[in-house]
């Protein structure tokens, strides 16, 4: 049985129609068509899926699309654009902290949440955030760094 | 394609009459954090998910004469704070704050996780350790069950059809000089532990403990009680017998013979049961001393 959900993605309103049963994830990837919002795991581990929704840190394979009706999400093309990249995301290039880049949209959200929360994070503070965004390369000292870096600078 | 419907009550009572209405087809969704992944896998075709998200009064924290009330919906996030705004929830709150990560504590709900009855749930391992009891509502009214008689083996619970968990209740502690405490061993952070134990000590002032719990998670399909390490302690004066934590550390390890996994024989967790039982008796008697009698 199909429903309709309203919800806001990256401040664009969007009305669709979706089953009980989809997920947020779906929602964004097929329903939307933004793919920069990764399908990893789909069982909560991997972090790859990480959205904001209403600011707060989710991971959107673990949430009912429905449950977002009249929410605001934050997807990774969201954060920056090509021509006007996000410090983090520039941070994350010069610190070589992105090999394959398939966890880089979600450990980005949750680094901009980190710094909304913490402006001034302890290395202690960036890998225990990082708990739930896993990466196959091993990205993670380089991702603390490029995170340090941008919290140095603000 | 599930057929399947999706419902917003926003009291109680339409919940109720929704899960009534669907008898077994219903299942209830809290934070969604399990029952997203059950629908995804399959394990569950439901007919009808109940949403809790905008039912009014199912979040709340409230300290009484009987003891502190959590409303189901409390998330995960905030259960890892309570303890310093309610001090006989500090375990609760400890084991609250190992869960999972920072994204499923934000979403993941108190009576979620008791609901989803994962064997290795440190929600129900500290619950238990505090003995707590859960409030059941349905269309023909309501009970209150221990956690100990709710959580029926894996992932099972003797909740019936129609019923729909609202609220946890934490005693009181009787005696000023008590304290629980919330030890859990997992390789990485985030994982599920591999054992966890939570212990209980009550001291009068003489310094003899009475009624001491001592639960063990993720050893059989339920946290457990171990009685004969909890019998060890009964009525022995902590302050003076120290010799009696580490018999009863010893005793909790050959209480049970935990089920193995790929990544954890049971001899393993016979270990760690003893380490980390030993260690939870320690901080518990430490703490307790805290309080002033």
């Amino acid at each position: 049985m199909k429903y309709s959900l309203s919800l806001t993605v990256n401040d664009e309103q969007y009305n669709l129609l979706v089953e009980a049963s989809h997920t947020l994830m779906e929602v964004i990837r097929d329903g939307i068509g933004l793919t920069g919002t990764k399908c990893g795991c789909e069982d909560g581990r991997c972090g790859t899926c990480t959205v904001l929704l209403d600011g707060e840190l989710v991971k959107s394979c673990l949430v009912l699309g429905l449950q977002a009706q009249g929410k605001s999400v934050l997807t990774i093309e969201g954060l920056g654009t090509p021509d006007h990249l996000h410090p983090l995301q520039i941070a994350f290039l010069e610190h070589g902290a992105v090999q394959c880049g398939f966890c880089t949209p979600g450990m980005l959200l949750t680094a901009k949440k980190l710094l909304d929360e913490n402006p001034n994070p302890t290395e202690e503070d960036i890998r225990h955030t990082l708990v739930g965004n896993l990466c196959r390369c091993g990205v993670y000292t380089h991702a603390t760094r490029a995170i340090l870096s941008v919290a140095r600078k603000s | 394609m599930l057929n399947c419907c999706y419902c917003e009550p926003t009291t109680v009572a339409e919940a109720l009459t929704l899960l009534a209405e669907h008898g077994d087809g219903a299942r209830v969704v809290a934070g969604g954090q399990v029952i997203a992944l059950l629908l995804r896998q399959g394990f569950i075709k439901p007919s009808c998910l109940v949403s809790l998200q905008s039912v009014a009064g199912l979040d709340g924290i409230t300290a009484e004469q009987r003891g502190v009330r959590i409303g189901a919906m409390v998330t995960l996030h905030r259960l890892g704070n309570a303890g310093n705004e309610y001090p006989t929830l500090r375990a609760l709150s400890e084991a609250a704050h190992t869960v999972a990560d920072q994204h499923i504590r934000n979403r993941g709900t108190l009576g979620g996780n008791i609901c989803g009855a994962h064997p290795a749930s440190d929600i129900n391992t500290a619950l238990m350790t505090l003995n707590a009891e859960v409030t059941l509502v349905s269309t023909q009214g309501e009970r209150m069950v221990n956690l100990h008689e709710f959580l029926a083996g894996p992932f099972t619970t003797t909740a019936k059809p129609g019923e729909l968990l609202t609220e946890v209740t934490i005693p009181g502690f009787a005696l000023r000089r008590s304290a629980a405490v919330y030890c859990r061993f997992s390789p990485r952070a985030g994982d599920f532990p591999v054992v966890s134990v939570g212990a209980f000590v009550s001291l009068d002032d003489t310094g003899q403990c009475q009624e001491p719990r001592i639960v063990l998670g993720n050893c059989l399909g339920a946290p457990t009680r171990a009685t004969e390490a909890e019998q060890r302690l009964a009525h022995r004066n902590l302050l003076e017998d120290t010799r009696s934590l580490t018999e009863a550390a010893t005793l909790a390890a050959t209480h049970l013979t935990p089920r193995s996994e790929p990544m954890a024989s049971s001899a393993y967790k016979q270990d760690l049961v003893g380490v980390l039982t030993r260690a939870a008796l320690t901080e518990a008697v430490a703490r307790a001393l805290e309080v002033r009698p």
